[in-house]
């Protein structure tokens, strides 16, 4: 709940092609509520994504700039969420060397949420 | 990413230190929830009708959940009354609409509710991370709203109907003026009122809670602080006090000596209204005996560390008990018979609740 509340106070501000930093911020608090707190409330930021890539914003887009802008959005979007997704599987890897352990999956949680 | 590093890795991290080998946790929820197959899934635990959200919202946040869900429907119906309420331009093909932005982020609570209200197995707790979206959604309807007011009052006073009788004039004008001297009061006496409804709501509920649902927790109360200590005095292991000590003398009552009675605390059918171990003293055993529920309780953890634990567990880890995989546990919300005693228990107390309410 406190991780969505302080994404959506970064996500509702218009995104805008030169504020990156907006972007990264609502994807790391998405993230963390989703890592700490409950995966499915990623679902959450389906909007949050699809205004990142479709929507102008606070932007002024004519058609003839239409797609260099898209590449900027695109790329700050692909820059936050890739970037967690490398370091969740680097550290997956890591660690996995590090017990040694056969199977990357454990058996099933008794977790049930 | 430097900031989300600094999440994933002490999750993965601490959660692989506790069970002794590699867990990702988040994905382990989301592969028993979703690929579970058929036999394995939350719905073993419970299926509730469609309507459990909108009830449970309604009982936790009465006016707000109605405004919340208006909120989409108020924000087209302000596009065609009142289009200046968010903002004074019109945006060009080149631009956003404001009403396309403030769409999308009403958007979220919809889609949760409705993920939510499509599965079959519901749990109140999972509105969570949707509360803080609850409450913006309701403020953007009531902002919203207030905008539609202020239309009806302009087209009230606008109206085409007016007297223009010059006897009625004087009297006219100052009509005018007083709508228009109470027209700020008016406006924000709409919004405030509605907040002091909700709040006044939201308290009552606070007070019906504790009034309808404490029991477990009083209960939890007066075994410690009348039970207990009755029991200690009347087998004369409290100290004795010389009589006429005044009370803010008196030593605090000392439950240590209760394990020599090797106690223990039966829950029946109260199982899932125990407050927890933290509330009951040390030296006294908790069990579950068989009440009607059929699936899977809990069972304790091992007191020393059992064989087979990983050695990253034993060396890394506090409790490396966390790491035992116990054989009398299933992921099928099956009954296991060993997790209960048999009563009458030899030194017990047993907790039942009935209400009428469950």
């Amino acid at each position: 709940m406190y991780m969505i509340a302080i994404a959506c106070a970064h996500a509702f501000q218009p995104s805008a092609v030169g504020d990156e930093s907006r972007t990264r911020s609502a994807t790391i608090f998405f993230a963390a509520g989703a890592i700490v707190g409950w995966p499915f409330a990623l679902a959450i930021a389906i909007p949050f994504v699809f205004e990142e890539l479709f929507v102008y914003g606070a932007d002024f887009v004519t058609p003839d700039s239409r797609s260099l802008w898209f590449s900027y959005r695109f790329k700050y979007l692909f820059n936050a969420g890739l970037g967690a997704a490398l370091i969740f599987v680097s550290h997956s890897m890591f660690l996995l060397l590090l017990d040694g352990a056969k199977s990357l999956l454990p058996g099933t949680s008794d977790r049930n949420r | 990413m430097v900031l989300n590093h600094c999440f994933q890795v002490p999750v993965i991290g601490i959660d692989s230190l506790a069970c002794g080998k590699l867990s990702i946790v988040p994905w382990n929820i989301i592969k028993y929830n979703i690929f579970g197959g058929s036999d394995r899934g939350p719905t073993l635990y419970g299926t509730e009708p469609w309507n459990f959200y909108l009830n449970n919202l309604i009982l936790n946040f009465n006016c707000i959940v109605p405004l919340a869900l208006l909120s989409l429907p108020s924000l087209a119906i302000t596009y065609f009354i009142d289009r200046k309420r968010l903002g004074f331009y019109t945006p060009s093909v080149n631009q956003s609409s404001p009403f396309t932005l403030l769409g999308l982020r009403l958007t979220p609570l919809y889609i949760w509710l409705g993920i939510l209200t499509l599965q079959p197995h519901k749990e109140e707790r999972f509105m969570t991370p949707a509360y803080p979206l609850l409450c913006f959604n309701a403020a953007v309807c009531l902002y919203l709203m207030r905008g539609w007011i202020e239309v009806a009052y302009i087209k009230l006073t606008n109206s085409p109907y007016r007297v223009s009788s010059s006897i009625f004039f004087t009297f006219q004008y100052r009509l005018i003026y007083l709508y228009q001297a109470s027209r700020a009061s008016i406006f924000s006496n709409f919004t405030f009122s509605l907040v002091v409804a909700t709040s006044l709501i939201s308290v009552s509920r606070i007070l019906a809670l504790w009034n309808y649902y404490h029991s477990p927790l009083t209960v939890a109360f007066d075994f410690q602080f009348n039970e207990l200590p009755r029991l200690l005095n009347v087998s004369g292991l409290l100290p004795v006090v010389p009589a006429g000590t005044p009370k803010e003398e008196m030593p605090r009552i000392d439950l240590t000596p209760v394990k020599e009675f090797n106690l223990t605390l039966c829950l029946g059918k109260d199982w899932y209204r125990f407050p927890g171990h933290y509330l009951v003293p040390n030296g006294i055993k908790v069990e579950f005996i068989k009440s009607e529920f059929d699936g899977m309780l809990p069972r304790h953890f091992e007191e020393q560390v059992p064989e087979g634990v990983s050695s990253l567990a034993k060396k890394w880890w506090l409790r490396p008990q966390t790491a035992y995989v116990p054989t009398d546990l299933n992921d099928l919300n099956k009954e296991e018979p060993s997790h209960y005693v048999r009563l009458p228990c030899f030194r017990s107390f047993t907790i039942f609740t009935d209400s009428i309410y469950s």
